[in-house]
C-alpha cells in the first residue's frame, strides 16, 4: 500500500485543508470514479487553481496511478492555448496524488447543451474550429485524446462575447507510438464512452487518431441535431448502434443545416476510419467551409 | 488488480507463495486443520484443510479480512453463500460450510476436488475431440442450469474453474469450483466502497468475460452462457474465439468483433456448431439463447442432426461422409426429452462400463457362486451416483495457483473526474464507474 488509507476521504472533509502548504481547497468542482476535482486557492502565486487529487483507496493501485501520470505527462507535453495547462503533478506531502491545473471560469460543452438543446450552425463551427485545433496539436505529437465528449471541452465566454474552448482531461490518452497500450482498462478506464465511442474501438481493433474526429463528429451532430445520433437502453446497446447502425439524417432534425455541413459530419462519423476525413485538420476545413 | 493472463506477470499481482504463513497448521472454527496453500488471488487464499472430526479433505478459502464491512455487506455475503452452498448437482463442487473468522474475515469450505483442470487438459491437448469436447460442455452445462434455476449466476466460468476427474471408471467428470463467488467478491468487496454492487457489475477473465461485463452493466445467467459458448469454442477450436496483446482491446472485442467461426480452425466441424456457438456469444443478452439448457440442447442437435459429419469428424478428412455409417443412429435415440438427452451419452458410456462390471461379476458369481447380489445392485447404480463417487479424491491435488481465488474488479465506463461539472452526466449515458 503507497501511502495510507487515512481518514480523509470523502470530499466534504478536504474542503478548507491546505495541500502541499500551498493550495487551500474551496469547493468541489466534480467527483469521478477515481478522484475529485475541487477548485483551490494558490497561496503562493495567487489565483485559483483546478486540483485533481486521486480518491486514497485508488492511489494505491498501480494501473490508477499508471493512467494518473499518463494523464499527466501527456498534458504537460501537450501546452496549447486550447487544451487546459497543468501547473504541478505529484504526491503532496500530506500523501495524496495531486495534478494541479489552470482553472478555467466558465462550463462545459455538457451544461451548455442542458441550456441550449440546438446549438446555432456558426456556434457550432466555432466551437468545432477550437477543438480541431486542440485536436490537431494532440495529434501531431501522436496523442490521441480517447475520450472526447461535451463533458471535456470547457466553454469561457470572454469579454468581448468571443468563446474560447479548451479541451481537458487526457487521463484516457495514448500515445500513437506506444505500441499496446499498458492495460489502463481496470475500472474500464480504457473503454471511453459509449455515445461517443468509433465503431473501431467498440470492435476491439487499434484506435487512431481517426477515433477522436469520430466523437467531435457525434458532438457537433448533437449540438446540431439536438440530440445524439443514436439512444440505447445500454452502454452495451449503445456500442452495438455505433458498430451496425447508420444515423438518421440530420438535416431530418435540423432542415436549417447546410448540405455541405451534413455531409462533413456524416463523414467524420463514417463506420470505417478509412471513409473519414484524413486528418481532423481536413475535417476542420471541411466543416469550414461548408457553410460558405 | 485483477489475475487473468497477461496481468498475472504484473508484481502486483503475484501470488506470494510464502511458507511462512501463520494460519498453515492452525485450527480453524474449531475443526478445520489448515494444511498447505493451493492458491492465492487477490480476494483471499485457497488451502487444503482437513477436517479433524471427520479426518476428510477439504479446500479452504479465506478471503481476505475487509477495511470497512458494513453489515449489509456482510447480509449480502451471507445470502450468496447461502445460494451458493445449496446448489446441489454432480458437477458442482459443494460448498459444505462458511462462517466469519474472529478477526472478520470469512471462510468458505469446499469439496476438495481431485483432477485436472481443462485449463490444464486444453493446454496438454490443444483442442479436444469434439465427442469429448461435447461431454465436457455438457455437464457444465448441466451444472450451469442448475445453478440458474436456483438464481445463482457463475459469473467467472473459465477452464481454470472447470475441474476434470478421470477414474477408470468414469472419464471425464467435471466438477464446476467457485460458483457464485464472484458475486459474493462483489457483494463484499465491491459494496461500500465503489457503490457498484446495485449494478451488480462483477468483472471475470478477459478471455470469457460477456460483452454486458465488459461495459459494466448488469449480469445475469446469460453471461455464463456466453463464457459457456467461449469455452465451446476453446475446446471445439482449441484457442479462444477472441485473441489480442491488450487487455483492454480483447476485453472490447467481446463487445464488438465479429463472432468468427468454429470452422476456420476446425474444418471438420459441422456448419450447425457455428450456428450454436454464434448465438451463445452473441453481443447482446437477449440475442442468445433463452438459457444454457436451450443452448445445450441446440449443440447436441447441431452434433447429431448429422451423424454422418460427426463420424467425419473422427475419420480422416479425405473420407467421404456418406459410405460411413453412424456408430450409434442417433436418430433412433430417444428425441427431445431435454434432461434424458444431456444425460444419455454419459449414461451411455457409465452404462458400457456398467456392463463389462456386471460380465465381471457374473463371472465371478459364475466361479464362485458367493455373495454376490449386493455387488451387482450396487454396480448397477445411476450415473450420477457413480459419477459423484468416481469424483471422491484419490490422489494427490493437482490444481494449479490460477484455480485459486481471482482478484475481482468490477468495471464500468469510466467518467473521469470533469474539471468542470463532473457531476453532469445524462441519463442515457452509461453510469461513471462508482
Amino acid at each position: 500500500m503507497i501511502g495510507y488509507a487515512g481518514p480523509m476521504t470523502t470530499a466534504a472533509e478536504r474542503i478548507g485543508t491546505v495541500v502541499g502548504q500551498r493550495y487551500k481547497v474551496v469547493s468541489l468542482l466534480g467527483e469521478g470514479g477515481m478522484g475529485f476535482v475541487f477548485l483551490a486557492d494558490d497561496l503562493k502565486d495567487g489565483g485559483r487553481v483546478a486540483l485533481k487529487m486521486l480518491k486514497r483507496d485508488e492511489a494505491s493501485d498501480p494501473i490508477v496511478l499508471a493512467r494518473f501520470e499518463r494523464e499527466a505527462v501527456a498534458m504537460q507535453a501537450l501546452a496549447h492555448e486550447h487544451i487546459v495547462a497543468p501547473l504541478g503533478y505529484g504526491r503532496s506531502p500530506e500523501g495524496d496524488m495531486c495534478l494541479v491545473m489552470e482553472h478555467i471560469e466558465g462550463e462545459t460543452l455538457r451544461t451548455m447543451l442542458k441550456r441550449v438543446r440546438q446549438v446555432p450552425v456558426p456556434t457550432v463551427l466555432e466551437i468545432a474550429r477550437q477543438v480541431s485545433l486542440a485536436l490537431e496539436r494532440a495529434h501531431g505529437l501522436g496523442v490521441v485524446h480517447r475520450d472526447l465528449k461535451p463533458e471535456n471541452v470547457m466553454l469561457t465566454t470572454l469579454a468581448d462575447g468571443k468563446l474560447r474552448i479548451k479541451v481537458l482531461d487526457f487521463g484516457m490518452a495514448r500515445l500513437l507510438t506506444g505500441g499496446p497500450s499498458t492495460p489502463l482498462t481496470r475500472k474500464g478506464a480504457v473503454f471511453g464512452t459509449p455515445e461517443y465511442m468509433p465503431p473501431e474501438q467498440a470492435m476491439g481493433q487499434p484506435v487512431d487518431e481517426r477515433a477522436d474526429q469520430y466523437a467531435l463528429g457525434v458532438m457537433l451532430y448533437e449540438m446540431l441535431a439536438g440530440g445524439r445520433p443514436f439512444s440505447a437502453k445500454s452502454p452495451l446497446e449503445m456500442v452495438q448502434k455505433q458498430i451496425r447502425e447508420t444515423p438518421p439524417k440530420l438535416r431530418a432534425s435540423a432542415p436549417d443545416v447546410p448540405l455541405a455541413l451534413e455531409a462533413a459530419v456524416e463523414r467524420m462519423m463514417a463506420k470505417a476510419p478509412a471513409d473519414r476525413f484524413p486528418t481532423v485538420a481536413a475535417a476542420a476545413a471541411a466543416l469550414a467551409a461548408s457553410s460558405d | 488488480m485483477w489475475i487473468g493472463t497477461e496481468e498475472r506477470r504484473l508484481p502486483y499481482a503475484q501470488p506470494k507463495m510464502s511458507e511462512d504463513d501463520p494460519i498453515i497448521g492452525t485450527l480453524i472454527a474449531d475443526r478445520y486443520r489448515v494444511g498447505r496453500r493451493l492458491g492465492q488471488g487477490g480476494m483471499g487464499v485457497v488451502y487444503v484443510a482437513v477436517h479433524e472430526a471427520l479426518h476428510k479433505q477439504v479446500a479452504l478459502k479465506i478471503l481476505q479480512k475487509l477495511a470497512r464491512l458494513d453489515p449489509d455487506a456482510v447480509a449480502r455475503f451471507e445470502r450468496e453463500a447461502i445460494a451458493t452452498a445449496n446448489l446441489k448437482h454432480p458437477n458442482i463442487a459443494e460448498t459444505t460450510d462458511f462462517g466469519q473468522l474472529a478477526d472478520g474475515g470469512f471462510y468458505l469450505v469446499m469439496e476438495y476436488v481431485d483432477g485436472t483442470p481443462l485449463r490444464r487438459l486444453l493446454a496438454e491437448q490443444g483442442k479436444l475431440a469434439p465427442e469429448r469436447a461435447l461431454s465436457i460442455l455438457r455437464q457444465v452445462g448441466s451444472a450451469l442450469a442448475t445453478a440458474h434455476a436456483r438464481d445463482v449466476v457463475h459469473r467467472d466460468l473459465k477452464p481454470d474453474n472447470v475441474i476434470v476427474v478421470s477414474t477408470p471408471e468414469a472419464p471425464d467428470v467435471v466438477k464446476v469450483i467457485d460458483f457464485g463467488l464472484a458475486k459474493i467478491r462483489s457483494a463484499t468487496f465491491g459494496g461500500g466502497a465503489t457503490g457498484l454492487t446495485s449494478v451488480g457489475t462483477v468483472m471475470g477473465t478477459p478471455a470469457y468475460m460477456s460483452p454486458e461485463q465488459v461495459m459494466g452493466q448488469t449480469v445475469d445467467q446469460r453471461a455464463d452462457q456466453y463464457a459457456l459458448g467461449v469455452l465451446a469454442f476453446e475446446l471445439l477450436t482449441g484457442r479462444p474465439p477472441y485473441k489480442a496483446d491488450d487487455v483492454g482491446q480483447l476485453m472490447m472485442m467481446h463487445v464488438g468483433a465479429p463472432v468468427p467461426s468454429t470452422r476456420e480452425q476446425t474444418p471438420e466441424l459441422p456448419p450447425e456448431i457455428d450456428t450454436v456457438t454464434s448465438k451463445m456469444l452473441a453481443k447482446l443478452p437477449d440475442e442468445r439463447f433463452a438459457s444454457v439448457a436451450d443452448a445445450m440442447a441446440a449443440m447436441e442437435t447441431a452434433v447429431s442432426s448429422r451423424p454422418a459429419a460427426t463420424q467425419a469428424v473422427v475419420a480422416p478428412r479425405s473420407t467421404p461422409m456418406a459410405p460411413i455409417a453412424p456408430i450409434v443412429d442417433t436418430t433412433t435415440l430417444p428425441s427431445p426429452q431435454r434432461s434424458t438427452r444431456k444425460w444419455l451419452p454419459i449414461a451411455i458410456g457409465i452404462g458400457v462400463a456398467s456392463l463389462l462390471g456386471l460380465l465381471v461379476l457374473l463371472v465371478i458369481v459364475v466361479r464362485s457362486c458367493g455373495t454376490q447380489t449386493t455387488a451387482s445392485t450396487e454396480s448397477a447404480a445411476s450415473s450420477e451416483e457413480l459419477a459423484d463417487s468416481a469424483a471422491a479424491p484419490t490422489s494427490v491435488v493437482t490444481r494449479s495457483p490460477s484455480t485459486a481465488v481471482t482478484p475481482v474488479t468490477p468495471v464500468a465506463p469510466a467518467t473521469p473526474p470533469q474539471h468542470g461539472e463532473g457531476k453532469d452526466k445524462d441519463k442515457g449515458k452509461a453510469k461513471g464507474r462508482k
